[in-house]
């Protein structure tokens, strides 16, 4: 019985992650997370801060640009 | 008598060592002094020379332009600082902006890099629109070459997850917007931050084409002709000294950041660079010297301000900064 709903399980997971993972991705790359990247991107870089905080602060972009995707 | 011919013959020497010394290492040494002296404009305190987000400076026969990203307009100043009128205002219609990062003066017109709304506008120097044209990109510099066409680049667009790839950096446009040529492939990496940072980049015109420097990881400065083909790429003087960092990257590795220049301008046939300095962090940032460079790469001298900056405009013996505060300013030099 529990092997039969580790199955079940195990089969709903990657059935959803097969459906809804592209799904969002490729909403991903609808204007408005692109938009909301390119504005956090240019925020960063013409805030004139040091180049190593400069790259931490685009990696938050970028991260932010990942919860879009992924619609977070 | 004696005495006074060892003197002489010493004078002599020296002289003739100080004429080799000119001549040997730099021998446009006397273009440079060193000595820099500030000009206080006509209203030295007043609002309009500090900027929310300064996003570049230039400069034309009358006047000095100052482009501000947050405010999204162009502050106009006469040559001796006075703030005259401002160009533009933050929207999405004709003569508005929205982020607008870079403008080119050329012929009594002014083409702004309209970031934001991701197209190009042209206005008169009073603000009017005269036209414009979509780009498929965000702009990140403008400039506009002898035969009009409109060059714009932009930085890697590569999002996290793509493949290793490159891409063209700088199009060539016509005043209509029509795309004429792609030139200067992208450093890629993989890392987006890190492809970002190693391909930010200046646009300079020179006669006949522009120059295309990276800000840092690469010694070569490519001068781009207007049909957009490489014609030569100059190396930057071995004497230089880069400012180098090792930077976190992906996946726990280090990758090393050289950093050549904070901000770039031409004036004549010579190429300034703002240097970067160390800050107490260890962190990268605006400097206070700038490099001077001859068109052959060489170095041929240095200028040091009395105050960091982070943008520069250089006309012949004046330089027209921005400041750490976001405060424009003005300095001379000895440059002749």
């Amino acid at each position: 019985m529990k092997k039969t709903i580790a199955l079940v399980l195990a089969t709903a997971f990657a059935l959803a992650a097969l459906v809804f993972v592209p799904a969002s991705l490729a909403a991903g790359q609808a204007p408005g997370c692109e938009r909301e990247r390119y504005q956090c991107r240019a925020d960063v870089l013409s805030n004139d801060e040091g180049w190593v905080r400069t790259m931490l602060m685009l990696s938050v972009c970028d991260i932010a640009w990942g919860r879009c995707v992924l619609k977070v | 008598m004696k005495n006074q011919s060892s003197v002489l013959f010493l004078g002599l020497l020296l002289l003739q060592v100080g004429i080799i010394k000119a001549g040997s290492g730099f021998s446009q040494s006397h273009i440079l002094s060193g000595r820099v002296r500030e000009t206080m404009p006509e209203n030295p305190n007043s609002n309009s020379l500090y900027f929310a987000r300064p996003a570049a400076i230039g400069h034309d026969h009358d006047h000095i332009y100052g482009l501000d990203s947050i405010d999204s307009e162009i502050r106009v100043f006469s040559k001796s600082g006075a703030f005259l009128y401002a160009v533009g205002k933050k929207g999405q219609g004709p003569g508005e902006f929205d982020g607008p990062n870079d403008f080119w003066l050329d012929d009594g017109k002014i083409y702004v890099s309209d970031a934001g709304n991701g197209r190009v506008q042209i206005l008169d120097r009073k603000g009017r629109y005269l036209g414009g044209f979509k780009l498929k990109c965000f702009p990140h510099k403008i400039l506009v070459l002898d035969d009009k066409t409109v060059v714009v680049s932009h930085l890697p667009s590569a999002t996290p997850g793509e493949f290793l790839r490159k891409e063209k950096l700088v199009q060539g446009y016509t005043s209509s917007g029509d795309l004429v040529w792609e030139a200067v492939d992208s450093l890629s990496d993989g890392d987006p931050v890190f492809e970002t940072m190693q391909n930010r980049h200046v646009l300079k015109a020179f006669s006949g084409g522009f120059y295309f420097i990276r800000k840092c990881n690469d010694p070569l400065a490519r001068l781009v002709d207007n049909q957009g083909k490489i014609v030569r790429t100059i190396a930057v003087d071995k004497k230089f000294e880069w400012k180098t960092i090792a930077v976190p990257a992906r996946r726990g590795k280090k990758r090393r950041l050289s950093g050549l220049f904070w901000d770039c301008d031409t004036s004549g046939d010579f190429l300034y660079f703002l240097v970067p300095e160390f800050a107490p962090n260890g962190d990268i940032v605006a400097g206070r010297s700038l490099a001077v460079f001859k068109p052959d790469g060489g170095l041929a001298g240095r200028i040091d301000l009395p105050v960091q900056v982070n943008k520069i405009s250089v006309d012949g013996p004046r330089i027209y900064v921005v400041d750490a505060d976001y405060k424009m300013r003005i300095f001379l030099t000895e440059i002749k």
